[in-house]
């Protein structure tokens, strides 16, 4: 498919989302503090509902005067939600009302936890990171949900009223939302500068009066209602990967339908689609995943118009949001694999590809239905997860495996503040005789800080529906409103909670730089080796080369560091498999780290792989910066060693190429190859960078950190590093003419 | 048995079909002016320092038995010409600043690393391409890769500039898939003025081998100034056309890669003066080649 240029207006709306630099809504506390003030005796399910809709009638909104579609959101500053701070939400419980019900143990192991997140052992952000059921809202409408709460409610079964009434008053409050659109919209129309713009505030006016109510009735009526929902979930608690499912299966019965009536043209349906890519675009930093493709369960890849023209939006309006990610498949459609490389080849980022037959087995495993696995979404970075039920708290635990092993070598203690975490052994480390020894003992340590952290997040679990319940959001998602009871309280289909790595690269790599120079060529013994982590390699620069330069890394295809991965990982996953959470649901774990790496890599000091104090870590699954020496098809063998069926939470291997890679057929060739035979080989996600002058410029200045950057020079590739200065220079120059525009 | 390995590359994806592994060997026989992997053309060792990496520890000269290794009042420095080649002080570099261009490999050694992606081979219809220096040099070990790739089903490649004996080719003939062959100049004279040696041998090699109806990419370096001078165009495409087999070619613009290396490794850069050949150059070469019925790979 060819692609076509952006419409002025589209150029224009795109321009103005863009320049409009506030990243929060100007978010009335006032109301919900009122609310929250006259709503004392109410259940707290009831009282998020009213704030809300309280907060939806007086909320800012507006039609642009270009824009296609109604709408007006940014990110919301919601304080009665999930709150941010670990602290407050600590808080929250200890002062709520089941405070005595509260045992000491209990609160000693949250504040040993909040212990950990302040020193970089655990991340936890609960809210946000679901996908909601968008499709069942464009089939049924408000209404449908307004009718069962009332039937719900007219029945008097007291168990369920709080919630069926909390689903009542969102969904009231999200129809008359919709209908200020509506009139706004239509008030707008008298002075509207052209006939064009007349029907076009026409449409937007009649479509929001109709779908306040009821189902959508045509593909602009679907994206428009779709957009409008999206707007009022993000309202309703901190917007955070709030995402959106396999939006190009869900539009496309409305799409084909106008299409085959004649009501719409590709062209017109292309421009919708751009509009509403730039209504996401406006959410910084919102994480709103679109999945597009996917095989069903017999083996029949899902690929229409809309697929395609989701693509084309991305790649011409080259926005951050929605993150793209598409489902891989060995029966994809070769033109659709043709759009995909060259969106990639642009160097966004986008799409992440994930491999649906690992992606459903991963899913299977946790015990999803296969036509439900087959359905997977993603949420946010790359969580899979099965669209409007399943609630998964996906970013609620990130476990920073390096910090064990820094907090280890110094009996407990974090190397950059001094705070004390209690070991479950403490150990003399002159006393430890052999590599073994010391790996158990880790696996001991890493599995006795992990349980905590599993305990703490089931103790914060079981607070959440008094506390941080999230009516509206529920009211779509599959058996809440059945149930009785909104998704935190474990009434959706399936219901996880989620544990997610960082740190594991650099711990394998450690370990194996231990086993190298402590006990196999008794280089230092492991206080030595202390002493010089806590120092930060100072006046050790030569012990520092040997175990940056002379050790085994993982990503090189090379047993002595990849084994450690596959031990760990394993012994891991298995852990937290074992584990249930409150909600009847099973834990499931990810391996893929956001910007958790770096923030993490901040809170963590030296370790014994080389990397110096305040570095980031690993990203994801990736190899430690500059490990991974062999190139690509090395590290896609050393990652897939691990069974990725494991991370029913997702994971990340992030590659980098340069563009000038591409501007070869025979080398594209190679990279469609490439991707293929990984994903043969089990690999369940991969991403690609294509890189740009400002990281090559980066490379050049600190060559260790970018030793696995892959160029094309003439006739040839090669790795940027090991290039002349002339000629990266040459290089940088020439990417400048390819540069993005 | 074992011979003397330059690297190993691995996704490979330009020295033949699909994703491969290339073993560049060490050792050539020939002394093109434009060598831009001069580290490949000595059969010894050589040693190659990277001041960037140095933490300057010193262990270097501590372990040298001949004192080409010097670190004096925080001042690295490397005498050549006394250099053992021993590899001492490249196994004691801490930061691997000293590294050694030449392993002695073992057959089992090189055919793990290939086997490591064969997953990627096949595929990409990939394989295995031997590269050098000229990997003909080291025959029975090439020989015994190239059937222990077949012995795995691997495509073989072998990227040689045919300056061997025919007999050599005979000896590897039957499990090499596709040859690269190197055609510098058609100039007898221009020939040994620019690699050093005489091109009857190779363009006899190269007449039987299309004779024998092997899969053959014919490489062309184009060096301005230097090659495809006078008639040179009109006498390689002569000399093609009438070749028979299963033949294309490729034309490789020249590059200054290995300038730093050349001084890295204490050696005379003879292409200093000479500029990369633009675009419509190599376009009009192409064009020129199609034209005599050749069939050109881009």
């Amino acid at each position: 498919m060819k692609t076509q240029t952006l419409s002025k207006r589209i150029q224009n709306l795109k321009r103005k989302t863009n320049e409009d630099t506030g990243d929060f809504i100007d978010f009335n506390k006032s109301v919900y503090d009122r609310v929250m003030r006259e709503t004392t005796s109410e259940a707290m399910v009831v009282r998020m509902a009213k704030g809300l809709s309280a907060f939806l009638k007086v909320k800012d909104i507006a039609v642009d005067v270009e824009d296609l579609l109604a709408g007006r959101a940014k990110v919301v500053n919601c304080q009665y939600s999930h709150p941010f701070e670990n602290r407050n939400e600590l808080n929250a419980i200890l002062s709520g009302p089941h405070a005595g019900c509260i045992s000491q143990a209990d609160k000693e192991t949250g504040e040993e936890f909040l212990k950990g997140v302040g020193i970089g052992i655990y991340q936890r952000w609960p809210s946000g990171h679901v996908i909601g059921g968008y499709d069942r809202v464009l089939q049924v409408g408000f209404k449908d949900r307004i009718e069962k709460a009332e039937a719900i409610l007219s029945c008097d079964d007291s168990d369920k009223n709080a919630f069926a009434q909390a689903v009542l008053i969102s969904c009231e409050a999200a129809r008359d939302y919709i209908l200020r659109y509506a009139k706004i919209a239509r008030d707008t129309i008298p002075t509207a500068a052209s006939d064009d713009r007349k029907a076009q505030l026409e449409r937007i006016a009649t479509a929001c009066e109709w779908v306040s109510t009821n189902p959508a009735r045509s593909f602009f009526e679907a994206v428009q209602l779709l957009w409008l929902t999206h707007e009022v979930i993000v309202c309703e608690q901190v917007c955070g990967s709030l995402s959106l499912g396999r939006i190009d299966q869900y539009l496309y019965p409305f799409y084909a339908a106008d299409l085959a009536a004649g009501v719409i043209t590709k062209e017109e349906a292309s421009e919708i689609i751009e509009a509403l890519w730039i209504k996401f675009g406006g959410l910084r930093k919102a994480y709103q995943n679109v999945v597009l493709g996917g095989v069903d369960q017999n083996g029949n890849y899902a690929v229409n118009d809309l697929s395609y023209m989701c693509l084309q939006a991305t790649k011409k309006l080259r926005m951050d949001q929605p993150l793209l990610s598409v489902r891989w498949h060995k029966s994809m459609p070769e033109a659709f694999w043709q759009e995909i490389q060259e969106l990639i080849e642009i160097g966004l980022g986008f799409p992440a590809l994930f491999n649906d037959e690992v992606c459903i087995a991963a899913k299977r495993r946790l015990g999803v239905s296969i036509e439900d696995a087959c359905n997977y979404g993603v949420v946010g970075c790359v969580e899979i997860a099965v669209p409007g039920k399943e609630f998964g708290h996906t970013e609620c635990f990130r476990f920073n495996w390096a910090k064990i092993l820094e907090i280890m070598l110094n009996d407990g203690t974090c190397t950059l503040t001094g705070e004390k975490m209690k070991l479950k052994n403490s150990r003399n480390l002159d006393d430890i005789k052999s590599f073994d020894e010391f790996f158990n003992w880790y696996k001991d340590e890493l599995l006795h800080f992990l349980d905590l952290g599993l305990h703490v997040t089931n103790f914060f679990d079981a607070h959440y529906p008094e506390n941080y319940p999230i009516p509206f959001l529920s009211a779509f998602m599959d058996g809440c409103l059945e149930n009785g009871g909104d998704v935190t309280a474990g009434t959706t289909v399936y219901n996880f909670t989620s544990v997610n790595a960082v740190g594991m690269a650099d711990t394998v790599d450690s370990l194996a730089a231990m086993k190298k120079t402590v006990f196999d060529d008794a280089k230092m013994n492991l206080s030595e080796l202390s002493e010089v982590l806590r120092n930060n390699f100072n006046g050790s620069e030569r012990l520092r080369a040997e175990l940056v330069y002379q050790c085994p890394k993982f990503g090189n295809d090379r047993n002595e560091a990849d084994g450690f991965m596959q031990e760990l990982s394993t012994l891991f996953c298995d852990h937290v498999d074992g584990f249930s959470n409150p909600r009847r649901g099973r834990f499931q774990t990810g391996f893929y780290s956001v910007e958790s790496h770096a923030y993490r890599g901040l809170q963590t000091g030296a370790l014994p792989d080389g990397r110096l104090s305040r570095v980031s870590l690993a990203s994801a699954l990736s190899p430690c910066h500059g490990a991974d020496i062999l190139g690509p098809t090395a590290v896609m063998k050393s990652v897939t060693k691990l069974d990725h069926r494991m991370f029913g939470n997702g994971m990340v291997l992030d590659l980098k190429f340069h563009p000038a890679f591409f501007e070869n057929d025979k080398h594209r060739e190679a990279f469609n190859y490439m991707v293929e035979t990984y994903f043969e080989l089990g690999g369940m996600e991969v991403q690609f960078n294509v890189v740009s002058r400002e990281t090559l410029v980066k490379a050049q200045l600190a060559p260790e950190e970018y030793r696995d950057l892959i160029v094309r020079v003439s006739g040839f590739s090669a790795y940027f590093v090991t290039l002349d200065k002339a000629i990266q220079d040459e290089i940088i120059a020439r990417t400048e003419h390819s540069a993005i525009a | 048995m074992t011979g003397k390995v330059l690297n190993i590359q691995k996704f490979s994806v330009d020295d033949g079909p699909g994703i491969r592994t290339t073993v560049f060997f060490k050792g050539c026989n020939l002394k093109c002016l434009w060598c831009h992997n001069p580290e490949s053309i000595g059969r010894e060792t050589d040693i190659r320092f990277d001041s960037l990496r140095c933490v300057k520890c010193g262990l270097c000269s501590e372990v040298c038995p001949v004192q080409a290794q010097r670190l004096e009042a925080g001042e690295r420095s490397y005498l050549r010409e006394k250099c053992a080649r021993c590899g001492k002080c490249t196994d004691a570099c801490p930061a691997k600043a000293l590294f050694a261009y030449g392993l002695t490999m073992t057959e089992q050694e090189v055919m793990s690393e290939i086997e490591k992606d064969s997953a990627f081979y096949e595929k990409s219809k990939g394989g295995v391409t031997f590269s050098g220096g000229e990997p003909m040099l080291q025959l029975d070990f090439l020989k015994e890769l190239l059937i222990a790739c077949k012995g795995k089903g691997f495509h073989t490649t072998v990227d040689t500039a045919g300056n061997v004996s025919w007999s050599s080719f005979l000896e590897i003939l039957p499990v090499v898939d596709l040859f690269l062959f190197d055609v510098k100049a058609m100039d007898e004279g221009l020939h040994v003025a620019i690699t050093g040696a005489s091109n009857s041998r190779i363009q006899d090699n190269l007449r039987n081998l299309a004779a024998a109806g092997k899969e053959i990419i014919i490489r062309l370096p184009v060096i301005p100034g230097v090659n495809f001078v006078d008639e040179e165009a009109e006498k390689v495409a002569t000399f093609l056309a009438v070749l028979n087999g299963r033949i294309s070619i490729e034309l490789l613009p020249f590059h200054k890669l290995g300038e730093s290396k050349y001084e890295s490794l204490h050696m005379d850069y003879q292409c200093k003066p000479c500029v990369p050949p633009d675009k419509e150059w190599m376009d009009s070469l192409k064009d020129f080649f199609m034209a005599k019925g050749l069939n050109v790979l881009s």
